[in-house]
């Protein structure tokens, strides 16, 4: 056989693959194993997002808080009445901060420590929205919508901290 | 900015509506795009891997690793070349962990194919059936230089090896499955 022969037909078989014409083909559905894999990450999703949706949605009424802060601050700038409202904030934030220790040293006394990295970077950034709310207020304590905003943050501060001791809880249970 | 480079070459690819939807976690979208390519990214790893039940499992990777970085996906150049490139990178990311392949790059043997069994499945096509009496690493550039058409320097920068050696061995290639086919 001379060798343009097998040159000839190794080409003619290299078109053949690269158009497609000939291939190995799977013997078994590949697809299954795919979405399943899919399906998981999909559900894992929406938690991610809600903690985003949460973020910026703390973010989003900060902005809005010191913009009315600001805005107010330039209407009435009437110092003088401030303080009984700085002195009411002091009591407010010493009062959270008891109920969050109060809170804390309960659950560490029987037993349960916090276990996730990612609530204490969640409960990290609460504690930083709650200094900054503060802190406006002290420099506009008539602000109204402040003063909501950080009720809230008290609330979700402890509501996270019960959820992170909760989940530890039922860990331990499962344990026992 | 995704979706105005995949709208400005859409007219030129047919998967773009599709890739767009899977981009925004549309799981049927990204089916029909497997459906559509599963068997081209499937002859690949084949040809790539040798073997039926790890190509299986590195084409199942290859659509996973996809449905991570679609999104990322700009529409530069035809989305299944995008994809052969990701296919590529997938399938030898896991053959570098292989024995073989570490064995067969550093002595290089030449007489690879006379160690092998050839237990070749029938419904293989004649190339495909002699391919795999190919050492792995000239195996692997025979399939991204002569039947995936990748350019000497992009299969070097792939297979981590030099262009000179990319030529070599696509000369050796040749010349071993010439010489199988005369005896055909």
């Amino acid at each position: 056989m001379s060798k343009q022969v097998p040159q000839q037909s190794l080409d003619q078989l290299i078109t053949a693959a690269r158009e497609g014409d000939v291939q190995p083909t799977p013997s078994r559905d590949l697809w299954a194993g795919i979405e399943h894999h899919l399906q998981r990450r999909v559900a894992a999703k929406p938690q991610r997002r809600s903690w985003l949706a949460f973020t910026w949605a703390t973010a989003a009424c900060l902005v809005l808080a010191v913009g009315g802060v600001t805005f107010y601050g330039m209407q009435s700038p009437q110092l003088a009445q401030q303080a009984p409202q700085v002195a009411l904030l002091t009591m407010l934030n010493q009062q959270h901060e008891q109920q969050r220790q109060q809170l804390v040293t309960h659950y560490q006394t029987v037993g349960m420590q916090q276990s996730s990295d990612y609530v204490d970077a969640e409960l990290q950034q609460l504690r930083t929205s709650i200094q900054t709310v503060s802190a406006q207020l002290v420099a506009e304590p008539d602000n109204q919508a402040l003063w909501q905003l950080l009720q809230w943050l008290y609330d979700k501060e402890l509501e996270l901290l019960s959820s992170q001791f909760t989940v530890s809880n039922s860990k331990q249970l499962q344990q026992i | 900015m995704t979706a105005q480079v995949l709208t400005h070459n859409s007219f030129q690819d047919p998967d773009t509506d599709l890739v767009m939807a899977a981009a925004n976690g549309n799981i049927n979208a990204f089916q029909q795009l497997f459906e559509r390519h599963q068997r081209k990214i499937y002859a690949l790893v084949w040809r790539l891997a040798g073997d039926n039940a790890m190509a299986e499992d590195l084409t199942q990777e290859v659509f996973i690793k996809l449905w991570d970085v679609i999104d990322s996906f700009r529409g530069e150049s035809k989305f299944s070349t995008w994809l052969h490139t990701v296919a590529t990178r997938v399938a030898i990311s896991e053959l570098r962990k292989q024995r073989n392949w570490q064995q067969l790059q550093l002595t290089d043997a030449s007489d690879y194919a006379e160690q092998l069994s050839h237990d070749e499945a029938p419904d293989l096509g004649t190339l495909d059936r002699l391919m795999l009496r190919l050492p792995p690493q000239t195996r692997a550039v025979f399939v991204l230089h002569c039947i995936e058409g990748l350019r000497h320097e992009d299969v070097a920068q792939e297979l981590n090896i030099a262009v000179g050696t990319s030529k070599a061995q696509v000369h050796r290639a040749r010349t071993m499955l010439e010489e199988w086919l005369s005896h055909e």
